[in-house]
């Protein structure tokens, strides 16, 4: 079985100066890039020099993670977590989701249309007439207090609703400039780092810069659930939400204290795409450098096996205690690659770039 | 915190199809979705299509309001489960041992109107495969995945404990039945079911591998390879039934029979529930040996004298028929006649002649007879009003012809499976008059099994030929299939069959039956070719491997490579070829323009050679063809986990009956004790006390006018009887026979070697420790006994082992106390394995 991989370098000629991050020619040739870090390290080390210097290495918008060997996944928590080490290179990871701002940018562009936008496909929908089929997305909307909700009852098909139009025909991102975009599939988010010449990061990847350089610990900050650190539900899931954070919905990008590695939100406000498909368990990756899952075919949600889908992080602004709690940075969910929900979003990620050292 | 493993986010696919059903309709505000679900949903007439990833489909939650009282709640009902509203009715008919010439719709003698009518109504096929043969076509039949890949490499009475030999459907491939029973379709299975392991037969089961245990709700049929029609072994659901007995001989047969019961299923599932879609699968035991259609059919073909002048003749009658009807192209070619093999028909003496003309019209009234009885089945879809949306698979053959009978038939095809497989002319002639009748287990000529392959070559068994492996297959569908009456080239297998049903049916093979996950379907739908466009497109089943029995093939985009063919049919009881992989001479054939496999271009074609070598090794590793096992009967007696393994004392105190060979003692082979504790009443006794197999090979002991005799039936041409001298005295006695096998057993056959098999041996009668007869066999069968026969206790079920003595069911008259059966197998010591071991090696090297 073909399951894991490197993960490959941005290849799309789609590029913004201001937006630069990474040139990606190096990592043409991972081996010598590699090397050139392993000797930059080492050089730093001996002249004395701080860790500061590494961020040389990385663009403005990025954090450098030092990479190493950790445990992916986390011991007697959900069952799709069952834990396996990996080992990982220095990277970049966003210090930030990727926000409307930014995503309008790019789309002003490249006149890009994310899926929400675009009719559903008739293959797919072979039961729905083309009225049906048109374009829209899923949106959270909270079900009356009065009846006792049914579980996922709270989503709904809102068409018309996309990245513009987060609540549907009539809501706009007018005053969420800095918000996440929402409604983005994985399609979308991986067109928007292609054109920023970046990718999305592996679950690994994203799982190790969400831990801060914690070991082992529940939450990005220790083992104790504070609520106030990130932007999440409070209050009753699904009917009552107190805000006692300042947001009901998203939150503007970085509001929120950062991580060890200075990164925002890596816990709630939205999920967040990575380049894995899912399956239960990280029983493919065990043992596997800069491991990343590729292989659709061995994708499996157990609780809708057929769907292939990609690991989401960090949980969001609708993950309560009394439902989801899945605010940590081992726990995942799954999501089918065209599905963009008003909860999920995205941040980049690149390789350090020895030419920036 | 939490640990309940809930779902975080949803897809949109989920919210738009499955989601809707469980929450859309309290909420409202999301597209109604009228083709999926029909009905108020909560209500009780509501139904819903599924989307079948998970089958059973996980139970929706409960969409109703549930409150202290009934009063203040609201009800709700899960929908139903329909299959998709067009989905048709469908009828897969499988015919056995039946080659490319048998049927008239393919330019053979034989009248098959029921196979012309579907014709007619849509499609013929001329390049439809099977594996060689039955219980391997018939696995990758119903789970859509090579005959390997679902355990069948084999016959499930040759199975071997490797996986692609152990006869075992394993979990993650469910049948079609299964999957269109989970979507809303009523099930049913018809007459042979060759895909339950040999040691999985008994009445202590497990049954998950029986048709009802596969996603069949109903099976009229037997169980194993084949079945004497006129008293089978045979089942309802998983119970045996007998309803020939009391019938007078010749007046009751399965063919009929079953195409009755058939007809009475449909027919209450019509008027149950008209809407509810059907799966039959219809397999009947024809044309497989024995060959047992009425007398009335015999006649009736007897009477059209088609087979007078022979079976060369009659090749090249069925050749120009074929060219004229355009079922092959008319640049086709024919092998020359196997003469080496084969007598020519003129140096056969008359009443060789004679007796296999005889020989033929019983097998071709039976082929006649049977498709008749499907037409009946066809009729009835008609009268019901379902014929319009009825997907009509119409399969001739589950693999080629056989030749089972050898060059010269055989009255009784158990003798050929014990290596008496040239019985004379004259032997053969004492049953010309009950040729066909219950008295005979009879087989052809290999010679006629030849011409019914035409315009091929070789026979069932013979996967790199296409004689083994090209049948045809007729296909209606008329709701759908427009073109009607037209001819259709394109490769298609068995394994195609399931997902072309999934696909005509709108459904999807599911990736989790009862929580397991599955392995892919591994064929190809043919829907495409069911449009008139698609008539003459290049076959989307591009490349296809062929294994049996150490033969083999590769098929790639019309070339075929093929091994050359090293042992025919009835030459089953030598040493196997050591080395099946490498051991071969191949051949090579461009079928797109060498429609008969005529033509071998191995030797201008090295690197292709090599390259299709490398190819089947490919494919033979990703199906579990390995390891290659050239052997045939050997297999028949290769130690497996049936019920009686590592047990070698058997006790029972009370009569009981119906117990299959595979899951019971055997006798073969061994030396045993079979001792009974039983009490005659004033007056005397009679009866069977033990019998296992019957009329066609077999034993029995039993009292025949208070005297008890031990018989062996040694395939019906000879009986073997030790009987005691005088009457057993009213009271309790000791009555046992005793055998000593002078063999080293079975455990030979490991080594590729006969020696320790069919060996002489001594046999006892005693009454209470007394000695009343003893008799030496010179030899003792090899191989196995009649195999739809059961080992019964305190009477005797279907035919009998000695019709002189009695007439089944012999139930015996006195008190059958205990009877005890003691197996002393052979066992083979240290310096016996290290001779055969290094005879094996010296025979590798040789060879």
């Amino acid at each position: 079985m073909r399951s894991v991989s490197h993960p490959q370098g941005p290849a799309n000629p789609c590029f913004l100066e201001s937006l630069l991050v990474h040139r990606p020619e190096a990592w043409e040739f991972p081996v010598l890039a590699t090397l050139l870090i392993l000797a930059l390290g080492m050089g730093a080390v001996l002249l004395g020099s701080t860790p500061a210097q590494a961020a040389d290495s990385c663009p403005p918008s990025m954090a450098p993670i030092p990479g190493g060997r950790y445990r992916i996944g986390a011991a007697g928590r959900l069952p799709e977590e069952a834990g396996a080490p990996v080992r990982l290179e220095p990277f970049c990871m966003g210090l930030e989701e990727v926000t409307n701002r930014q995503f309008s940018a790019f789309v002003a562009a490249t006149g890009y249309r994310t899926q929400a936008e675009q009719p559903l496909p008739q293959e797919q929908f072979p039961d729905l007439s083309a009225a049906e089929r048109r374009p829209g997305s899923v949106v959270f909307r909270p079900p009356s207090a009065a009846e006792p909700p049914q579980e996922l009852s709270w989503w709904q098909w809102v068409p018309g609703a996309d990245w513009r139009h987060p609540e549907g025909p009539g809501s706009s991102i007018d005053a969420r400039l800095d918000h996440p975009v929402v409604h983005v599939s994985l399609a979308d988010a991986e067109a928007y780092a292609a054109w920023a010449g970046a990718s999305l990061p592996s679950e690994a990847q994203w799982e190790f810069a969400a831990r801060g350089g914690l070991r082992d610990r529940a939450f990005s900050w220790g083992d104790t659930w504070r609520p106030g650190l990130a932007n999440t539900w409070q209050g009753e899931f699904p009917v009552r939400n107190t805000a006692e954070d300042g947001y009901a919905g998203t939150a503007p990008v970085g509001r929120f204290p950062p991580n060890g590695y200075g990164l925002r939100d890596m816990t709630g406000n939205v999920w967040e795409w990575t380049a894995d498909w899912y399956r239960p368990g990280h029983d493919l990756l065990a043992g596997q450098d800069d491991p990343v899952l590729v292989d659709p075919a061995a994708s499996l949600d157990p609780r809708e096996p057929g769907v292939a889908k990609h690991v989401i992080k960090g949980g969001s602004f609708l993950c309560a205690p009394n439902f989801c709690s899945r605010y940590r940075p081992a726990a995942r969910e799954a999501e089918s690659p065209d599905t963009g929900t008003s909860h999920i979003g995205f941040r980049l990620a690149s390789p350090l770039s020895p030419t920036h050292g | 915190m939490a640990k309940r493993s809930v779902r975080a986010t949803i897809t949109r696919f989920a919210l738009l199809t499955l989601a809707v059903l469980l929450v859309g309709w309290q909420l409202g505000g999301v597209p109604a979705l009228a083709q999926r679900i029909t009905g108020t949903p909560g209500s009780p007439n509501a139904t819903t299509t599924l989307a079948g990833n998970q089958l059973p489909a996980p139970a929706p939650p409960f969409g109703g309001v549930i409150n202290d009282g009934a009063l203040q709640s609201k009800p709700w009902w899960a929908p139903r489960i329909t299959p998709p509203q067009s989905a048709p009715n469908v009828l897969l008919i499988i015919t056995d041992d039946a080659g490319f010439g048998v049927p008239g719709t393919f330019g053979g003698v034989i009248p098959t109107p029921a196979m012309d009518r579907v014709a007619k109504a849509g499609l013929r096929y001329n390049r439809m495969f099977s594996t060689a043969l039955c219980s391997p076509t018939r696995a990758a039949l119903i789970t859509g995945r090579n005959h390997h890949s679902a355990g069948f490499g084999v016959i499930s009475e040759q199975s071997t404990g490797f996986p692609g030999y152990n006869s075992i459907i394993e979990r993650d491939k469910a049948t079609i039945g299964r999957l269109l029973k989970d979507n809303g379709y009523s099930t049913a299975w018809f007459g042979k079911d060759h895909n339950v392991p040999a040691f999985q037969a008994s009445q202590s089961g497990p049954f998950d591998q029986w048709p009802t245990g596969l996603g069949f709700e109903y099976f009229y049929g037997f169980v194993g390879g084949d079945a004497n029609q006129w008293q089978p072994n045979l089942f309802r659901n998983t119970t045996q039934i007998y309803p020939f007995e009391g019938k007078a001989p010749g007046s009751w047969n399965l063919v009929t029979e079953m195409a009755d019961d058939a007809i009475d299923y449909m027919t209450r599932m019509h008027q149950i529930n008209p809407a509810k879609p059907l799966f039959i699968k219809y397999a009947p035991g024809a044309t497989h040996a024995p060959h047992h259609p009425t007398k009335e059919w015999v006649e009736r073909i007897h009477a059209m004298h088609l087979f007078d002048d022979g079976y060369e003749k009659l090749r090249e009658r069925i050749f120009a028929n074929q060219k004229k009807l355009g079922v092959i192209p008319a640049d086709a070619k024919l092998d020359p006649w196997p003469a080496d093999l084969i007598t020519p028909w003129d140096q056969l003496s008359p009443d060789a002649q004679k007796l296999f003309i005889r020989q033929v019209e019983v097998f071709a009234a039976y082929a006649a007879y049977s498709d008749y009885e499907i037409g009946r089945v066809i009729q009835q879809f008609d009268d019901l009003g379902k014929l319009d949306n009825t997907l009509i698979i119409y399969i001739n053959g589950d693999n080629g012809t056989s030749a089972e009978g050898g060059p010269m038939g055989t009255p009784n095809e158990v003798a050929f499976f014990n290596g008496l497989n040239k019985l004379p002319v004259e032997v053969q002639m004492k049953f010309f008059d009950v040729w066909g009748t219950e008295f005979t287990y009879n087989h052809m000529s290999a010679g006629w099994s030849w011409a019914f392959d035409t315009p091929f070559s070789w026979f069932k068994q013979n996967a790199s030929r296409l004689g083994g492996v090209n049948q045809n297959m007729v296909v209606s569908w008329p709701a759908r299939i427009k073109d009607k009456g037209a001819l259709r080239e394109q490769f298609v297998h068995v394994i195609d069959v399931v997902p072309t049903i999934l696909e005509a049916a709108g459904l999807k093979a599911p990736e989790l039956v009862d929580g397991i996950p599955q392995k892919p379907i591994e064929g190809t739908s043919f829907v495409y070719t069911f449009d008139r466009r698609n008539a003459k497109v290049p076959s989307r089943h591009e490349r296809q491997y062929f294994e049996m029995m150490g033969q083999w093939a590769l098929y790639d985009k019309g070339w075929l490579l093929s091994t050359k063919v090293n042992r025919a049919p009835w030459d089953a009881f030598g040493p196997a070829n050591p080395d099946p992989l490498n051991n071969q001479t191949l051949q090579l054939y461009n079928l797109n323009e060498d429609f008969s496999q005529t033509n071998d271009l191995a030797a201008r074609n090295p690197q292709k050679l090599k390259e299709m070598k490398e190819a089947f090794i490919a494919e033979a590793k990703t199906y579990q063809v390995f390891p290659l096992d050239a052997s045939v009967a050997a297999r028949l007696v290769a130690p497996r986990p049936n019920i009686t393994a590592g047990r070698s004392t058997f006790v029972y105190t009370q009569p009981m009956v119906g117990l299959p060979q595979g899951a019971s003692p055997m006798l073969l082979n061994t030396s045993y004790t079979v001792t009974a504790d039983i009490e005659v009443p004033a007056g005397g006794a009679e009866g069977m006390l033990l019998t296992s197999g019957g009329r066609f090979g077999g034993y029995g002991f039993y009292l025949k006018n208070s005297k008890p005799v031990w018989l062996w039936n040694m395939v019906d041409l000879e009986r073997l009887k030790w009987e005691g001298t005088e009457p057993l005295s009213p009271g309790k006695h000791k009555v046992e026979f005793d055998f000593v096998y002078d063999g080293k057993g079975p455990g030979t056959l490991a080594f590729n070697d006969f020696s320790g098999v069919g060996r002489p041996g001594t046999g006892t009668l005693k009454v209470d420790g007394k000695v009343v007869a003893t008799k030496t066999m010179a030899k003792t069968l090899p191989m196995i006994l009649q195999w739809d026969e059961s080992f019964d206790v305190g009477s005797d079920t279907l035919t009998g082992v000695n019709d002189a003595d009695y007439q089944p069911p012999f139930r015996f008259t006195g008190t059958l106390n205990k009877l005890t059966l003691k197996l002393d197998r052979p066992q083979l010591s240290p310096d016996e394995i290290r001779s055969l071991e290094a005879a094996m090696r010296t025979k590798a090297v040789s060879e």
